[in-house]
């Protein structure tokens, strides 16, 4: 493990001294990645197949702090994502980083991004709370100088600034909450966390509060998610993969790691975080369907995952505190499920929009088109994680979303939690919406003709950058088809929460999750019949006549490219439909007279938390507080007065 | 499960479909006061598509073309979880989701080869299909919910193992209802969706489906009528107890032709909707589905 | 009966829920005759004595009032006031359906936590009038035209004559008579207010009742 976090630090450090020689930097970044990643994988499958890892315990200097790493099943699983994706992106990024022709500060760029891998590796396995908030701080660091890699650009700063404000709003949540537990217990470690945690009442619910905001603010689910569709678009796109596919997870590792804490668990707690999980799955699509910006459409589908995640976490939640381990190892395997199968094809999509944006020059979903035919492999493999995305079998994203279903339905919970069953419409209404929304996105821009000239002349990127794409859709597809390995690992990750005595228990779950090896094998069955049917096709028209012509118009004769459908026309009944809850705004002048000369439509769909209520509200801060102004003004003596006058007061208080 | 259930059970389902459609189209010709096509029209159509050549648009991909062959592909492996007369032998606790997934599949693969042509026709119709099914999803799931709350299986073989109007009528009612309403839409009938229409604007599967031809479309035609069998399968299991043996299939039959039968009445019956209208039937579906499990939960 | 009984409640509640999506006015007239007659067949069912004279008599009040006589002075009113044949609502159809879906689920939980006498017949009744009661005031608070108020008035009503079922074994009379009747007089008076509303102003809208306040 430590080996795994060395190799990535040096490489972090390589990067930067070798900035002056690309061809040496670049390499040394590859193998640096390769080698910290790879390392580091072997003990967290190793951990996950059911054997153990020695904790490590070095001293550190830091008061209360000390450096203890261990690997339980929990940290293991989330290491997978991290590794997996980390790879991935790493390798797709030195081909963007070539390809961005200096658009982008290569040396900064790969510095933060080793140093933002070593310290999620080190968030989850961190067992000392000033370690674990150490690194957390490093990462929030990391990942904002990811997101402000092109701060020429206004919107970048922007976006930058909400990021930083948003996730140290959260850090603050999250010293409070270690430094209340930190002294309840009399040591920062996480062993003695359990013990210092309070008995029902008015304190646990407190912590609760603070970890929700505080985990919640990375997370980002509903209504903490406002920053996410700003700051992770302007990223440079292997970054965002990795905040979208990664980073949000951690925010899902600190919370079930606070669960773990709490001997006992309120049922409300799981009813909260399953209505937020079932409010951010539905908004967040809906949101995404709204978007004519890939990479924003992107990034409130992750607010729609990461409410499924939620789900799962609240169902688990309500598992243990009504005393179900079963229901309680099936909701938080199901979110630990999503948590990989999101990473998985998030980071795909999220590398498919960087090579996008890369030969198109924007990231408009409306100014693509006909893709599929001059980035072949990108536009695929955009397919494939959108199948993944939607919940389809025989990919990834159904098996965790299948589990959930069946725990939610399962019929396990009695009285009031027995309304859990409402959250599964919820699923299957954002299910239905995200295939809308994907298929809107992809087949705006992979099908029909190119809408402009970029996409016209688009041809795919270089293998360094879709060999990693190509490793990731070969991994959704495969977890789809052999779904009980990483099903197995998430129930081992579970368990650590559930509590579940490790032998007798774990074989009931395992009777929930025989199923899955059909569902991977009925998968397997759609594609083979496919293929028959496929084969049958080309059988039939062997010796047949086979013509091309054009598209049938209705007799138009002369159909040109700007005719076809648009992302904006096909979100429209949905947008429609859910008007109350979206409010689209439309600036619209539509053609008008026998010879229309020009028609422009425009609509927006301006996020309801920041832009309808943060953002009025610190217009109405700022003015409110501006007398505050007042009080700098710049003159020394005022300053020197301003210090007395503290000083006195605090001696006044204290004696 | 014996191997002879299971050989019936595929046999069924792959001969089977195309009656459906020939029944409807007979009900209406009859309500019309029409002689109307014969009941094995479809078959005719299938054969003669597959013995076509295909032409295709400039514009279209390979996607296009994979659009029929992987959705009547998912629409197959559906088929094998659906129990028809005899239970289905790949059942397990479960599947109902998988079911529903897959039905989710074969409408991915539809639009998106829909889409692939670039024309705005079958963009409307795809835009129109992704809507209206992501509302008609929470209805089937929350039948779902309702009914393993009813019968304490999640696999459709107990969840449609026969009705308990003994139990529950209401309840039942009120699920046989809403998938009914699920069914129409989900199969592009009458009040949601005129398969009959000549109008594109007004299509929705149809129109889809504009530019295939030859065996492409033999494939979609196939995969139609058997979805129309697979949903009329369930509603019969729901609303009728099933004797065993060869009189279950004699029941399950008259059965599946009366429910196609009451879909070709409708239609001759009721215009379509207005297209925002759809919306509200829909919702109105999922509100029946939540009030039944309502009633489960009591 | 028990199963009748609770075909009937489950009825009586879909109608509800339809109302709130249906645009015709007529229609919505319609679907509360339909209730009306529902209503009526339920006391015939819901008690265990069956049919007694004076469950034949509420039956034959309630269809003649509820089914019959309203209904056919809330068409007359359409015809004679001229009033657009559509619902026009403040709330639209979809949200009202899914705020109705919501009534439903919360009348069920609210249901639950009421203490309710025992020996009670139907378990579906107290949800299913507290939740019709809910979706009448719903109905009146959401649609513009005095008329969709009236029959938002008489879903109210509905839900109560539900509740009144409820005890009608331990009141005599009063209760039912009472209600019966404060339908009609709500009937009577609101036809008279349509009238003068419309001769008055040309229109039937209540948002043009703010003029009044001057």
């Amino acid at each position: 493990m430590l080996v795994c976090v060395s190799w990535l630090t040096l490489g972090a450090f390589l990067s930067l001294l070798l900035r002056d020689h690309p061809r040496a930097s670049r390499a040394a970044a590859l193998i640096c990645l390769a080698a910290g990643c790879l390392t580091g994988l072997v003990p967290a499958l190793r951990v996950l197949s059911g054997a153990e890892v020695a904790p490590i315990h070095l001293p550190w200097s830091v008061p209360m702090g000390e450096i203890s790493l261990a690997l339980d099943p929990l940290s293991a699983f989330f290491l997978l994502p991290i590794f997996l994706v980390g790879l991935a992106a790493g390798v797709y990024g030195e081909g963007y980083l070539v390809a961005s022709r200096g658009h982008l500060p290569t040396a900064a760029v790969r510095f933060f991004y080793f140093l933002l891998t070593a310290s999620m590796s080190v968030v989850v396995c961190a067992r000392n709370a000033v370690l674990f908030l150490a690194a957390w701080e490093v990462m929030a660091l990391a990942a904002f100088f990811l997101v402000c890699a092109e701060d020429r650009r206004p919107e970048v700063r922007r976006a930058g600034l909400i990021y930083i404000v948003c996730t140290h709003t959260g850090i603050l949540c999250l010293f409070v909450l270690f430094a209340v537990l930190g002294t309840r217990g009399g040591s920062m470690e996480f062993s003695a966390m359990s013990a210092a945690m309070p008995g029902p009442g008015p304190a646990l619910t407190g912590l609760f509060a603070l970890a929700l905001v505080g985990f919640g603010l990375k997370i980002g689910f509903a209504p903490f998610h406002f920053w996410l569709p700003e700051a992770h678009p302007v990223a440079p796109s292997h970054a965002s993969a990795v905040l979208s596919a990664v980073v949000l997870k951690m925010g899902v590792y600190g919370l079930l790691r606070f669960i773990s804490f709490c001997p006992v668990v309120p049922e409300s707690w799981g009813v909260v975080l399953l209505a937020l999980g079932a409010a951010s799955a539905v908004l967040g699509v809906l949101f995404a369907l709204a978007q004519r910006d890939l990479k924003r459409l992107l990034a409130y589908s992750s607010i729609e995952n990461v409410g499924i995640i939620t789900m799962g976490v609240g169902l688990g939640c309500l598992g243990l505190s009504h005393g179900r381990p079963l229901i309680a190892a099936v909701g938080f395997a199901a979110a630990l499920l999503h948590v990989l199968n999101h990473s998985l094809f998030k980071s795909l999509l999220f590398l498919v929009a960087g090579a996008f944006a890369q030969s198109l020059g924007g990231r408009e979903i409306e100014g693509a088109g006909g893709l599929l035919r001059r980035m072949p492999r990108t536009s695929l493999l955009m397919w494939v994680a959108a199948a993944a995305a939607c919940g389809l079998p025989p990919f990834n994203g159904f098996i965790g979303e299948w589990l959930l279903y069946r725990g939610l339905l399962g019929g396990e919970l009695v009285e009031g939690a027995r309304y859990a069953v409402f959250a599964a419409a919820a699923l299957a209404l954002a299910g239905g919406l995200a295939a809308a929304c994907f298929t809107m996105a992809c087949g705006a821009m992979t099908l029909g003709e190119p809408r402009g000239r970029a996409a016209g002349e688009s041809r795919d990127p270089g293998g360094l950058m879709v060999w990693p794409m190509a490793l990731l859709g070969a991994a959704c597809l495969a977890v789809g088809i052999f779904p009980v390995p990483a099903a197995l690992a998430a129930v081992r990750g579970a368990a650590v929460l559930g509590r579940l005595a490790p032998g007798a228990d774990l074989s009931s779950v395992d009777g929930m999750l025989a199923p899955l090896a059909v569902v991977g094998a009925l998968g397997a069955c759609v594609l083979g019949l496919a293929g028959l049917f496929w084969a049958l096709r080309g059988f039939w028209l062997r010796d047949r006549s086979v013509e091309t012509q054009p598209t049938w118009g209705c007799a138009f004769s002369r159909p040109s490219p700007a005719m076809q459908y648009t992302a904006s026309s096909f979100a429209q009944p949905l947008v429609r439909v859910f008007q109350g809850l979206l409010r689209t705004q439309v600036e619209a002048h539509p053609p008008s007279g026998y010879w229309p000369a020009s028609a422009d439509f425009l609509s927006r769909a301006p996020d309801p938390v920041l832009d309808r209520a943060l953002a009025p509200a610190s217009v109405v801060m700022e003015t409110g507080l501006s007398f505050i102004r007042r009080l700098q003004h710049g003159r020394l003596q005022y300053y020197l007065l301003y210090v007395l006058v503290f000083l006195v007061l605090v001696l006044v208080w204290k004696l | 499960m014996n191997v002879l259930a299971a050989f019936e059970n595929g046999a069924v389902l792959l001969l089977l479909p195309p009656l459906l459609p020939g029944i409807i189209g007979k009900t209406k010709a009859v309500f019309g006061g029409r002689k109307g096509p014969p009941f094995l029209q479809s078959y005719h159509d299938i054969l003669k598509l597959v013995g076509k050549g295909a032409v295709y648009s400039r514009t279209t991909t390979a996607m296009f073309r994979l659009g029929p062959v992987l959705s009547l592909a998912a629409l197959m492996v559906a088929g094998a979880l659906v129990p028809l007369a005899h239970d289905s032998p790949t059942s397990f606790p479960g599947d109902a989701l998988l079911f529903a997934y897959l039905l989710g599949l074969a409408r991915f693969a539809t639009m998106a080869a829909a889409l692939d042509a670039g024309s705005s026709f079958e963009g409307m119709g795809a835009s129109r299909e992704a809507a209206f099914s992501s509302l008609a999803e929470p209805a089937l799931v929350l039948a779902l919910a309702a009914l393993f709350r009813a019968t304490g299986g999640l696999s459709l073989n107990r969840m449609f193992g026969g009705a308990q109007w003994s139990v529950s009528g209401a309840g039942l009612v009120l699920i046989g209802g809403g998938l009914f309403l699920v069914l129409l839409s989900e199969n592009s009938r009458i009040p949601f969706d005129d398969p009959a229409t000549h109008l594109e604007l007004t299509m929705i599967h149809e129109v889809m489906t504009l530019d295939h031809g030859g065996p492409d479309l033999a494939f979609i035609l196939y995969g139609s009528s058997l979805k129309l069998l697979l949903w009329s399968s369930l509603l019969v299991r729901l609303l009728v107890p099933l004797p065993p043996g060869a009189l279950g299939w004699a029941v399950w039959t008259g059965g599946v032709a009366a429910l196609a039968a009451a879909v070709g009445v409708v239609e001759s019956s009721m215009a379509r909707l207005k297209m925002t209208r759809v919306p509200q039937v829909l919702v109105l579906a999922v509100c029946a589905a939540a009030f039944a499990v309502m009633l489960a939960l009591k | 009966m028990e199963q009748t009984a609770q075909f009937l409640l489950v009825g009586t509640l879909f109608l509800s829920l339809a109302l709130l999506g249906t645009a015709s006015l007529s229609g919505c007239v319609g679907l509360v005759a339909l209730q009306g007659y529902l209503l009526a067949l339920l006391p015939l069912f819901i008690h265990r004595e069956g049919l007694t004279a004076r469950a034949l008599l509420i039956a034959a009040g309630m269809a003649g009032l509820k089914g019959w006589l309203v209904p056919r002075v809330l068409l007359h009113a359409i015809r004679e006031v001229r009033i657009r044949r559509e619902v026009e609502p403040l709330v639209g159809y979809i949200p009202s359906l899914l705020i109705g879906g919501a009534i439903t689920v919360v009348a069920f939980v609210l249901a639950g936590r009421l203490p309710i006498p025992p020996g009670l017949r139907s378990g579906l009744l107290v949800p299913v009038s507290l939740a019709t009661m809910m979706m009448g005031l719903l109905l009146t608070v959401s649609r513009l035209k005095a008329l969709t108020q009236v029959l938002g008035y008489l879903v109210f009503e509905n839900g109560i004559f539900l509740f009144g079922l409820l005890v009608s074994r331990d009141m005599p009379w009063l209760l039912e008579m009472g209600v019966l009747l404060d339908v009609f007089v709500a009937v009577f008076v609101m036809g008279i207010v349509i009238q003068q509303i419309s001769r008055e102003f040309d229109s039937i809208h209540t948002d043009r009742l703010t003029q009044l306040k001057e």
